[in-house]
């Protein structure tokens, strides 16, 4: 078991708010999550879920309530642990009057280089991210999609161990979302553990090696994409059978039906909801009795956005 | 550290980027470039201007009474003017009795006065000015007898040779010693000039005008300027997408707080230096004034934003809009400038003006004068204070008395042998300033009504009683001695007196002169005190101490004189053994009042100056009163210091003994105690019941005021480096009524210490502040 370079048991926060602090907001409640080192770990959930606010106890941005977070082995905020840590803070702002080049070296101090150190490594980094040739202009005149970038290279300026990002790709192209996979990827590889918050359910289910789902401060599932959508008793089984449509439906009961696909013309995919075996084995005995050829007949994986569609139904319900 | 300084550095990058540091500093080298031509130069007067003419009224007898003597300056002088000047003389002198008198006090004093130097000027351009016979017996300067002997002198010369000249013929009437005319160039033109004004009248006028130039400059646009640049700064580092980004760095939050408020501080520092270094430069080069210390404006202008934007700083930290911090830092100045002129007015009214300023014992009754010179009486049966021994409502204009108000005061003194008051009633010259003061009394038995002895033939600041009742009256070169006169004589004398402006009110018979052969010259700053025991007078002027023992005829002789070595004023009394010496240096001095030998000394700390000098009768002990309210007691037999100090130091007003020796001091406000030296207790209190002006002024002004920074007090502090003077006269008066040496002069000691110390301690309490709501506060 990889060690944790995040460990957060039982976390709680508790926004007050109003004159006198009596409005309560719970955004994180007993929050218990372990990011292994060397990988890239996902934070999926709706807005609102506490997923920003986790990020910044993590990084001592916002006061926990109670509960414990560690990152890197140091209390959770504690200067020696941001000193090891990059920060892509969604929606950030870098200075309107900096330009590509001396954002990175005012951030690179900030982070503890030296200015020279800075000047040496930033050509390197921009070319990374994409950002060659803009270095010297102003950072007011760059698109959305540039200062993402930059605010990516600033988070890997000092060579951190552990990138934390959330929603790094807002605002970014298709093409610059690629590239920002790539570079995470190659992050990855070189040893730096990747903490990454987006709702953009196809990055993390491309690049995650782990996910959390968090959903109304909570927690709700944790494990790899492979584990959080394989099949479940209320997955859909898929019946491929050989007939027509008008039998098809006197075979099934209407109700358990979610979809009904064309494969070839005389070759439907029913997906049905049925939980118990003996749903299944009914469903089966009405097939052969009405001389239905079954050609197959499997339970489906979920995809990663009805697991987690499922997931959030589950914690709001 | 590395990571601090990258804020300082990026601070500066977003001043650049503002260009509104750009724009201001190029405007500052323009304007620089255009005062660059400006420059002065001092040449030597060759006119006399009216500050130089100390004694117009006797400069004019002298004249007039030229016309009878021979060979003499005045006797020459007069026959150069023609019989229209003559008569003009004349008629300045003896007003005829149907012309409409001046008013006194007014500007029409000051209009005669600038007629008669103007006649006097007209006379120095004559070139039979100087007859080598008439001022034969006169004593000429080195640089007057380098002119005499020369024959030809241009027009110039001529005149500064016939200045130095008048001064010789008048030595007591004027007074040239700095002599020095001003003329201001742009380029090589003169666009004004010569300015009448001397090196020593031009100084303090010049470092107030710099002063002023700088506080405009810096202490309100430069300040406001970089204010209105600088509000954004925290308000945008601490907005949701900056700030995330910030405190994810190895950053402390409280130093961030702190480094970016000194980041806003860089540009007032750029805007400072370019500026006051400027004109550094420029007075240096272009009027050959270095004055290293106009770059401590640097400093204290940079503190004065640091003062404003620390509100700013807190606000913009706490609501993260620039508008919010402006507005916040507009409120706290107007809130500090009310409660500052408040407090300045209050101040005014209940100490400076209704406040005791003198306290006299006569006989049963206390009497005390006020800061606007109404002489009081304690009404036991009210207790209340009471106006007594009032002046005549006409004696003089409220605006001659208030400016002579603020340059002397005049306390009645008690005669117990005749059981009456003297006191001199302030008058003005016709050709403005002092004039000849009246001496007037007041009767216990009279309910002390003012009733008037007789006009001065001099000037005179001071009454002295003995023992045994004499009244003497030292002026700068002659001692008076009141000898009374007749109810009859008093009349004509009043009679006289009116028809000739006061001028031959015949009184000088009441006042015989007493003063011995080889009477000192004191300069028109000098003191004088009696000793009660032997009638002995002391007297102080130009740095020489000079004892005068009394002789049986009434008269004095000179016994014996010791050199200071100073050029400081000084007050003093005298008493049994000892007589106390208080100098301007603000060094104190107990001598023995015999061989006038230093029996003890000692030091008054920062700046302060002594204010007054007083003897307990019976010489048990003597007293010093400061300027900055100290009293300071010394044993009548010992010389030396006692330790306790009455509750009031620090902010009396008036200090005296009772005829027992016991010791009088006020609050500054209006009681007035009295104390037992030897134990310290008090003995007895005359206070009158305060309105709820004081209550309002000590319970809600004076706190705010205390609390409060004081930031508008830099102005001051700017003054106070650029004149290095702590002591400042607060006197409205115009130049020629003012003596900047006379220590009775009302003064407000400057202590820089309180200044620096309250602006720190807010400033400190606000970043503190700040930093405790950024460290607290989820981003």
């Amino acid at each position: 078991m990889a060690e944790s370079v995040i460990q957060v048991r039982d976390l709680r926060k508790i926004y007050r708010s109003g004159l006198l602090k009596r409005r309560t907001v719970n955004a994180l409640e007993n929050v218990s999550l372990d990011v292994p080192q060397g990988q890239i770990y996902g934070l999926l959930g709706p807005n609102g879920a506490g997923k920003t606010t986790l990020i910044k106890v993590l990084l001592g941005i916002v006061r926990k309530t109670s509960g414990d977070a560690r990152v890197l082995g140091h209390r959770a905020g504690e200067i020696a642990a941001r000193r090891r840590v990059g920060y892509l803070p969604e929606n950030h702002r870098i200075p309107r009057h900096l330009t590509g080049s001396t954002a990175l070296e005012y951030y690179g101090c900030l982070s503890g280089l030296p200015v020279a150190e800075v000047r040496r490594r930033a050509p390197e980094l921009l070319d990374r991210v994409g950002l060659t040739g803009r270095e010297r202009d102003r950072v007011s005149g760059y698109s959305k999609g540039m200062q993402q970038r930059l605010g990516l290279a600033q988070a890997m300026l000092h060579r951190p161990d552990l990138i934390i990002l959330d929603e790094p790709t807002d605002g970014v192209d298709p093409v610059g979302r690629k590239q920002i996979r790539e570079v995470l990827r190659s992050l990855a590889d070189e040893g730096a553990s990747i903490f990454l918050n987006s709702h953009l359910l196809q990055e993390i289910e491309l690049i995650c090696d782990q996910v959390a789902i968090l959903s109304h401060g909570s927690v709700r599932r944790t494990g790899s994409v492979q584990e959080l959508t394989a099949a479940i008793a209320e997955s859909p089984m898929v019946f491929r059978i050989a007939t027509d449509r008008t039998t098809a439906e006197e075979c099934f009961e209407l109700s358990t039906v979610s979809k009904v696909d064309d494969i070839v013309e005389g070759v439907l995919d029913v997906y049905a909801r049925l939980p118990e075996q003996h749903q299944v084995d009914s469903v089966v005995d009405v097939l052969r009795s009405r001389g239905v050829s079954l050609l197959s007949m499997k339970r489906r994986d979920l995809t990663l956005e009805e697991a987690f569609l499922q997931i959030v139904r589950e914690s709001e319900s | 550290m590395r990571a601090y300084l990258a804020i300082l550095k990026d601070s500066f990058r977003e001043a650049v980027a503002s260009r509104v540091l750009l724009f201001a500093l190029a405007g500052i080298v323009v304007i620089l470039l255009l005062l660059a031509p400006f420059g002065l130069s001092t040449d030597k007067s060759t006119e006399l201007r009216r500050s130089e003419l100390r004694q117009p009224e006797r400069l004019l007898t002298q004249l007039v009474n030229g016309a009878d003597e021979e060979q003499t300056p005045p006797a020459h002088l007069w026959t150069l003017l023609n019989d229209t000047q003559q008569e003009k003389i004349k008629n300045w002198l003896n007003p005829k009795a149907d012309e409409q008198p001046r008013r006194r006090g007014g500007p029409g004093g000051s209009q005669l006065r600038r007629q008669l130097v103007d006649q006097l000027n007209e006379l120095l351009r004559l070139e039979d000015f100087y007859n080598a016979e008439c001022w034969t017996g006169t004593a000429l300067s080195d640089e007057a007898h380098e002119f005499v002997q020369q024959s030809a002198l241009s027009d110039n010369d001529l005149q500064r040779r016939n200045l130095l000249l008048l001064a010789a013929a008048f030595p007591r009437e004027i007074d040239i010693t700095e002599s020095n005319a001003i003329s201001l160039g742009y380029a090589n033109a003169t666009v004004i000039g010569p300015i009448p004004l001397t090196p020593s009248q031009f100084e303090p006028i010049f470092a107030q005008i710099v002063v002023s130039v700088v506080g405009v400059f810096l202490g309100f646009f430069g300040v406001f300027g970089s204010l209105l640049v600088t509000a954004g700064l925290i308000p945008r580092t601490f907005e949701p997408g900056e700030i995330a980004l910030l405190l994810s760095k190895p950053v402390h939050r409280s130093y961030l707080f702190v480094t970016k408020f000194l980041g806003g501080c860089i540009f007032t520092s750029l805007y400072a230096t370019v500026l006051v270094s400027g004109i550094w430069l420029l007075l240096g080069f272009r009027m050959g004034s270095w004055q290293p210390q106009l770059l401590w404006c640097i400093p204290v202008y940079v503190f004065l934003f640091m003062v404003y934007y620390s509100v700013s700083a807190v606000a913009g930290a706490v609501w993260r809009n620039a508008i919010v911090a402006l507005v916040l830092v507009v409120l706290f100045w107007t809130g500090l400038q009310v409660v500052g002129v408040t407090e300045t007015a209050l101040q005014d009214r209940l100490v400076n003006d209704r406040g005791i300023k003198e306290i006299t014992i006569a006989d049963t009754d206390l009497l005390s004068v006020d800061g606007e010179q109404n002489t009081l009486r304690w009404d036991a049966s009210s207790s209340s204070w009471e106006k007594a021994f009032e002046e005549p409502p006409d004696s003089m204009s409220g605006f001659a008395r208030r400016f002579l108000a603020s340059t002397a005061r005049f306390a009645p003194v008690y005669d117990s042998t005749s059981d009456r008051i003297y006191a001199l009633q302030l008058a003005e010259s016709r050709f403005g300033g002092f004039g000849r003061p009246q001496l007037v009394a007041g009767y216990a038995n009279d309910d002390w009504e003012r009733v008037p002895l007789g006009r001065l033939p001099d000037v005179v600041t001071t009454i002295l009683i003995g023992n045994d009742g004499r009244v003497i009256l030292p002026s700068s070169g002659r001692i008076y001695r009141y000898v009374g006169q007749t109810e009859q004589e008093q009349r004509r004398a009043d009679f006289l007196g009116n028809i000739t402006g006061g001028l031959l009110s015949g009184a000088g018979k009441a006042f015989q002169e007493v003063q011995p052969k080889d009477m000192p010259d004191l300069g028109e700053n000098f003191a004088a005190a009696i000793n009660p025991s032997g009638n002995g007078l002391l007297l102080f002027g130009k740095g020489q101490l000079h004892r005068m023992e009394a002789l049986e005829d009434g008269s004095y002789s000179l016994s014996k004189s010791r050199d200071f070595n100073t050029d400081n004023s000084a007050v003093l009394d005298v008493a049994g053994p000892h007589a106390v010496l208080a100098l301007a240096s603000g060094k104190i001095q107990l001598l023995n009042s015999k061989t006038l030998e230093t029996v003890h000394e000692q030091q008054l700390a920062g700046g302060v100056l002594p204010r007054v000098c007083t003897a307990a009768p019976d010489g048990s002990s003597l007293a010093v009163l400061t300027h900055a309210g100290d009293v300071l007691l010394f044993d009548g037999q010992s010389g030396q210091t006692i330790a306790w100090q009455p509750p009031e130091t620090g902010a009396c007003s008036a200090v005296a003994y009772s005829p027992d020796g016991e010791l009088l001091v006020s609050d500054g406000r209006l009681a007035v105690r009295k104390y037992d030296i030897a134990t310290g207790q008090r003995l007895e209190e005359w206070s009158e019941q305060t309105t709820w002006v004081y209550d309002f002024y000590d319970y809600v002004i004076r706190p705010l005021w205390t609390i409060l920074p004081k930031p508008s007090q830099l102005d001051e502090f700017v003054t106070y480096i650029m004149s290095g003077e702590k002591s400042v006269l607060t006197s409205d008066a115009p130049p020629w009524m003012v003596n900047r040496n006379n220590l009775q002069q009302e003064r407000e000691t400057f202590d820089p210490i309180p200044v620096i110390r309250d602006n720190v301690i807010f400033l400190m309490v606000m970043l503190c502040l700040g930093c405790l709501h950024v460290a607290r506060r989820d981003y």
